[in-house]
């Protein structure tokens, strides 16, 4: 009975989930001004009371004290994060995919060039690229006298495209670095030697066996490519100051709020995730934990 | 190896300038007492004053901030921070990692599956997260002054994102590990009577030395990461100096280490001067660029070295283990393709 134990470790594993991200969510408490602090069971305890009763929850604004009670408002913010997200995963992805199908029948030396060349900006930190296309907006803004895209925004008039475009930046170079080293991986297969001595077209090879094959294992990366993308856009967010899931986890950050909108947020992609896993164990019958 | 280690021109390049950078800082405190050179207005060829900011070349070599202050002498003065600051984090956590990994992959049962899920919780949300939050009391000056020493803020800070930094580098040598300790050659050395020690000190090690040397590269890169993430949100490494009341300015870093300039520079971007905050970006890419070459002509002269076959190899820096972290290998053996 595999499949059992399976089922109940797959169970067992949110929870153990959740218990991570409330000890996170407690972990400045133990942390004051003068160094680390025991804050004692009952501050504890009370941050637990306070998260059996979600509706009342309030976050304060740490600049004026005010207190704003957080459901529904934190819809809002949480529609706005996941609205920029989704456009920049599509973006990244089909730009990645674009680009490895243009340099499909490039020269050896252009692909290994392009293989270096995104494995080297791989490591730079996120900030670079982000601060980088803002400071070129702004200089083609001084240089031209025009904003073609909106670099910054508050309330109803908030910047969606722009965060999303810098957004899908490093995602891109990822998803092109891990399609061009996939492809060549896959071209060393005996499969692809028996379809070129067959024949049949490369371009036709590519689109039907070497495509197919790569998607699924660049499917291996996806929690991987969504972490990366998450704390991305926690940077984007704030740079741009979207109201997005970011004021909540660090200007609005007490306990239970932290621990709520954590909740919130990375449980879609946590779910999403495992829907994933479940899609390739039944189309492809292997077995991945994402 | 040290004679070819010489012979890398990326090795020496990286070096080089973490070196020089190192050195000049150092001696600018000792020496310079950190000075500061402040120009607050020039006179043009017409008899007119000029005010400050300067571009880079047209007065100091990297020019000057809106108040007049030259940005090379705060790159010298937070160099040794960046540097030393990164490398220690980096050396906690790889050593912590190195000290909880080894011996997991060789007891790896499927006993401590709760802390790993637990653990797992870490990956949801970004290590810079939680490290903003969990430093925010202590690294935010409050209206009467830090109460604690430098030393003590860079200290903790230091212990905070090593420990952060940590888990999915151990479970990426413990699933490296207990790879190693599944092939054939090992379990003979084990019929013949080799105790773990053996088993590490002669099988594991010249195995694992070249992904060692990678993932802690890797993991000075992620310290890099982490420090830049909590320098563009205002918590400078060493503290931030808040100003209060009306008037205040905005925040300014204790020790001008080089993420915190850009997240000091970061509001002057929709002013006139939108390069300041590309200057200690340039030195910023110039680090992990420095960190990345010395690590790839490591793995190079270590993979000519040992006898590990060219499809052990791995690729690039981040793309190493970054893939791994929490995968857990499945005890039927039925591993994935990395």
């Amino acid at each position: 009975m595999a499949w059992k134990s399976y089922l109940l470790h797959e169970c067992m594993k949110p929870f153990f989930l959740i218990l991570g991200v409330f000890l996170i969510s407690i972990s400045p408490l133990f942390i004051s001004v003068e160094g680390f602090v025991w804050p004692g069971l009952e501050q504890i305890g009370g941050i637990l009371g306070q998260l059996t009763n979600p509706e009342a929850l309030v976050y304060i604004n740490p600049g004026s004290g005010e207190e704003r009670s957080l459901f529904p408002i934190i819809f809002k913010a949480f529609a706005s994060s996941l609205t920029v997200l989704g456009i920049a995963l599509v973006v990244s992805f089909s730009l990645a995919l674009l680009g490895t199908l243009l340099l499909w029948r490039a020269p050896k030396r252009l692909y290994q060039l392009c293989l270096s060349f995104t494995s080297i900006l791989q490591s730079i930190p996120d900030i670079v690229f982000v601060v980088a296309s803002q400071m070129f907006l702004v200089w083609l803004y001084v240089e031209t006298g025009s904003t073609y895209i909106k670099i910054a925004g508050a309330g109803e008039e908030e910047a969606v495209l722009a965060p999303a475009l810098i957004l899908s930046i490093l995602p891109t170079i990822y998803f092109f670095q891990s399609m061009l080293s996939l492809v060549e991986e896959e071209k060393e297969k005996p499969y692809y030697e028996m379809a070129v001595s067959k024949g049949l077209p490369k371009t036709f090879i590519l689109l039907t066996h070497i495509l197919r094959n790569m998607l699924v294992r660049l499917s291996y990366q996806a929690k991987f490519l969504i972490s990366i993308m998450v704390s991305n856009l926690l940077i984007v967010e704030y740079l741009f100051e979207n109201f997005g899931m970011t004021s909540f986890l660090l200007t609005y950050s007490q306990p239970p709020v932290f621990f709520v909108t954590a909740l919130l947020f990375f449980g879609p992609v946590y779910l999403f995730l495992k829907i994933f896993e479940l899609a390739l164990y039944f189309f492809t019958r292997q077995e991945v934990s994402l | 190896m040290m004679k070819r280690l010489g012979k890398q021109p990326l090795f020496l390049w990286g070096f080089g300038f973490i070196i020089v950078m190192l050195a000049g800082s150092l001696i600018h405190a000792n020496f310079f007492d950190s000075y500061v050179r402040h120009t607050p207005f020039l006179e043009n060829g017409q008899g007119e004053m000029v005010g400050p900011p300067f571009a880079p070349f047209e007065h100091s070599i990297l020019g000057t901030d809106m108040n007049g202050n030259h940005i090379v002498y705060y790159i010298l003065k937070g160099a040794k921070y960046t540097i030393l600051g990164v490398f220690s984090i980096g050396a906690l956590s790889f050593a912590l990692a190195f000290l909880i990994g080894i011996p997991l992959g060789f007891k790896r049962k499927g006993k401590s599956k709760i802390i790993e899920n637990t653990l797992s919780a870490l990956y949801f949300i970004p290590a810079s997260v939680i490290a903003y939050n969990f430093l925010r009391p202590l690294l935010l000056e409050p209206m009467s002054g830090f109460p604690t020493t430098l030393g003590f803020r860079l200290g903790t800070e230091v212990l905070v994102i090593g420990i952060l930094l940590t888990p999915p580098a151990a479970i990426y040598i413990a699933n490296e590990t207990s790879a190693i300790l599944k092939k054939e050659y090992i379990t003979t050395s084990r019929s013949l009577g080799a105790g773990p020690f053996h088993l590490f000190r002669s099988h594991l090690l010249p195995h694992l030395k070249e992904r060692l040397v990678t993932l802690f590269m890797r993991q000075n890169v992620q310290a890099v990461l982490v420090i830049s993430h909590l320098g563009v949100f205002e918590l400078f490494f060493g503290g931030t100096k808040v100003e209060f009341g009306l008037g205040a300015g905005r925040p300014v870093p204790v020790t001008y280490e080089w993420a915190s300039m850009v997240g000091m520079y970061f509001r002057t971007l929709q002013t006139n001067v939108y390069w300041l905050v590309g200057i200690p970006l340039i030195f910023l890419v110039l680090f992990v660029l420095a960190l990345t070459g010395m690590s790839r002509a490591l793995r190079k002269v270590l993979a000519e070295d040992g006898k590990v076959s060219k499809s052990e190899e791995e690729s690039d820096l981040q793309s190493v283990g970054g893939r791994d972290d929490f995968t857990m290998i499945k005890g039927t053996g039925k591993t994935l393709r990395r």
